[in-house]
């Protein structure tokens, strides 16, 4: 009714939906996902501030219970398997050898519980309007990273105790914590998906976490798996990123085998790929079954 | 002619009570997917018949709406309203169909109103403002309007779940037309707030249609209806059966009203409430 004053709102700058949007019954395209996710970067930026914001709202507790847990299953594991079972794990003390890999594993279990029941915990939100779903999983995963910070940097004290000291190799840590991200994500992806849908996935995942736990050289070294069967238990791809965190941090560990790595790598493209399609498929319809 | 900002052509939704239901179990359908191939020795009649059942909560539904124009959805409850706001507010997908949307849109559907409930006003503030595409300082440029228009008090810093029901539609609505969407959805919400507030949302969406916003309107009050809506559909059993003058449309369906009620006086209390 108004031809001039539309105008004039269409002026008003830095808006993204411009452009004609048309909704039918196909889900988006999986490359539609990035741009939408850029265009809503402020949104995951709103979640992961609030977030952060409300855990550390008391620092001081905040940070004992990010770091209490891995201490602790430290502790156990240290006198179980280091001292009562005696795992060899070469030069390095057997506490440093699993809380460096506990700091990864606890990133990954602590986002998937969480991720996994992002999208149910936030079910009025995802009724009342719209953006772009996999915004909640993947906010988790980037609070998450405060907590790992914290984790990791009381391995500090704990080198300098067992004297230790980081070598160069220490720039690469940042691939294989974005290794365990992904992995942590891609898995994510898939438990939030088939959790609006299905109301026993929850159930499901404190197995699967504990059978994929053993199933990652966290608690033991990779020499402990018989030569034929490293391939195969290299797909999990957290066996390449605890291997690589690991010779980051610790000076003295021959680095991991590429073979292994590249084994990972492929393991975590096709879990990270399938959580994708999975959740895209899913998305459009999440409002009907939630 | 303004230009059309909402293109809704020829949309349906299928409603299933098997692979759809919500709060499935995943071992039931695990366990469906590995017999499938043994279920034609041994078919389970009511179990097919169950499975394959499914209804439309709407069809065959096209109508467009212009920048500064309000359209009136109407009819009465189960006829389909409310899914047919969430295809356009692209909550969920429609299942044959399409829409065509021109701008951005914001959705105040249901008691949730889009707010988070864990987030305090403020937070909500930003929340909204970052879906709608907004930056920071755009959003602190109209911070201090949103929160008077709400008049939530010292409640802006209180998680939005402690709010009574009239303090979540005042800072919904508030949210909504501070923060310009080109296109604004309202589910029956604006009914929860007093007279004084109804008031101040009619003035307000005066203001804001008459800058070029289109809105969407379900209500079952219809003097709402013909206050702000310049044409109305009313949608029954998921088809739209009247469109177009908004006065019109209102008669039809009380006419549909009263029709039913004089058949069945109980529901002569609804009537009551609908026309008041």
């Amino acid at each position: 009714m108004q031809p001039d004053n539309a105008e004039t709102l269409s002026t008003s700058k830095s808006r993204f939906a411009r452009k004609m949007m048309r909704i039918d019954s196909e889900p988006r395209k999986l490359s539609g996902l990035f741009g939408e996710l850029w265009e809503y970067r402020n949104l995951l930026y709103v979640f992961v501030w609030r977030d952060v914001k409300l855990r550390y709202k008391e620092m001081a507790a905040g940070v004992a219970w990010a770091i209490l847990q891995p201490l602790l299953m430290m502790i156990v594991f240290s006198v179980f398997f280091g001292l009562v079972m005696r795992v060899p794990t070469g030069d390095i003390p057997y506490p440093l050898f699993v809380y460096s890999g506990l700091v990864l594993w606890q990133l990954l279990s602590r986002a998937l519980m969480q991720a996994s029941t992002s999208i149910k915990n936030n079910s009025l939100l995802i009724l009342g309007i719209y953006f772009p779903r996999v915004i909640l999983p993947l906010s988790i995963l980037l609070s998450e990273l405060v907590d790992f910070t914290f984790t990791l940097l009381v391995l500090i004290p704990l080198m300098l105790y067992y004297g230790i000291f980081p070598s160069s190799t220490v720039l690469m840590l940042p691939v294989f914590v974005l290794f365990a991200l992904l992995a942590s994500l891609a898995i994510g992806l898939w438990f939030s998906a088939l959790d609006s849908k299905y109301r026993d996935v929850q159930q499901l995942l404190p197995v699967l976490l504990q059978a994929w736990f053993f199933m990652t050289p966290v608690i033991y070294p990779i020499s402990l798996i018989p030569e034929g069967w490293r391939s195969l238990y290299a797909l999990n791809p957290m066996v390449g990123a605890v291997e690589g965190l690991r010779w980051s941090l610790l000076p003295g560990l021959p680095p991991p085998d590429p073979l292994i790595l590249a084994f990972s790598g492929v393991g975590l493209i096709l879990v990270l790929v399938g959580g994708l399609v999975a959740f895209n498929r899913l998305e459009g319809t999440m409002a009907d079954t939630i | 002619m303004s230009k059309t900002v909402i293109k809704v052509e020829k949309i349906g939704k299928e409603y299933g009570f098997g692979e759809n239901q919500p709060h499935m179990l995943l071992r039931e359908s695990i366990n469906r997917f590995l017999t499938r191939p043994f279920r034609r020795f041994f078919p389970q009649e009511n179990e097919t018949t169950l499975q394959d059942q499914t209804f439309w909560a709407l069809k065959g539904i096209s109508f467009e709406v212009k920048a500064g124009e309000t359209v009136g959805i109407i009819g009465p409850n189960g006829a389909g309203k409310s899914t047919l706001l969430k295809l356009i507010s692209r909550i969920t997908l429609p299942t044959e169909g399409h829409i065509e949307i021109y701008g951005r849109v914001d959705s105040l559907l249901g008691v949730g109103m889009g707010l988070h409930r864990e987030f305090t006003g403020r937070e909500n503030i930003f929340l909204m403002g970052s879906i709608l595409g907004m930056n920071w300082s755009e959003i602190r440029r109209k911070l201090d309007d949103i929160i008077s228009f709400a008049d939530v008090g010292n409640y802006i810093d209180t998680p939005v779940k402690y709010y009574s029901n009239g303090m979540v539609v005042r800072l919904g609505f508030s949210v909504a037309v501070h923060l310009d969407p080109e296109i604004l959805i309202i589910d029956e919400v604006l009914s929860v707030g007093d007279a004084a507030f109804q008031q101040k949302c009619f003035a307000k969406i005066t203001e804001v249609t008459s800058r070029g916003l289109a809105i969407l309107l379900v209500s079952h009050n219809m003097e709402m209806v013909r206050t702000l809506c310049n044409s109305a559909h009313l949608i029954e059993g998921g088809r739209i059966v009247v469109s177009g003058d908004v006065e019109k449309v209102v008669s039809a369906y009380l006419e549909k009203v009263e029709g039913e009620s004089s058949a069945d006086g109980a529901n002569k209390v609804t009537l009551g409430n609908i026309s008041g």
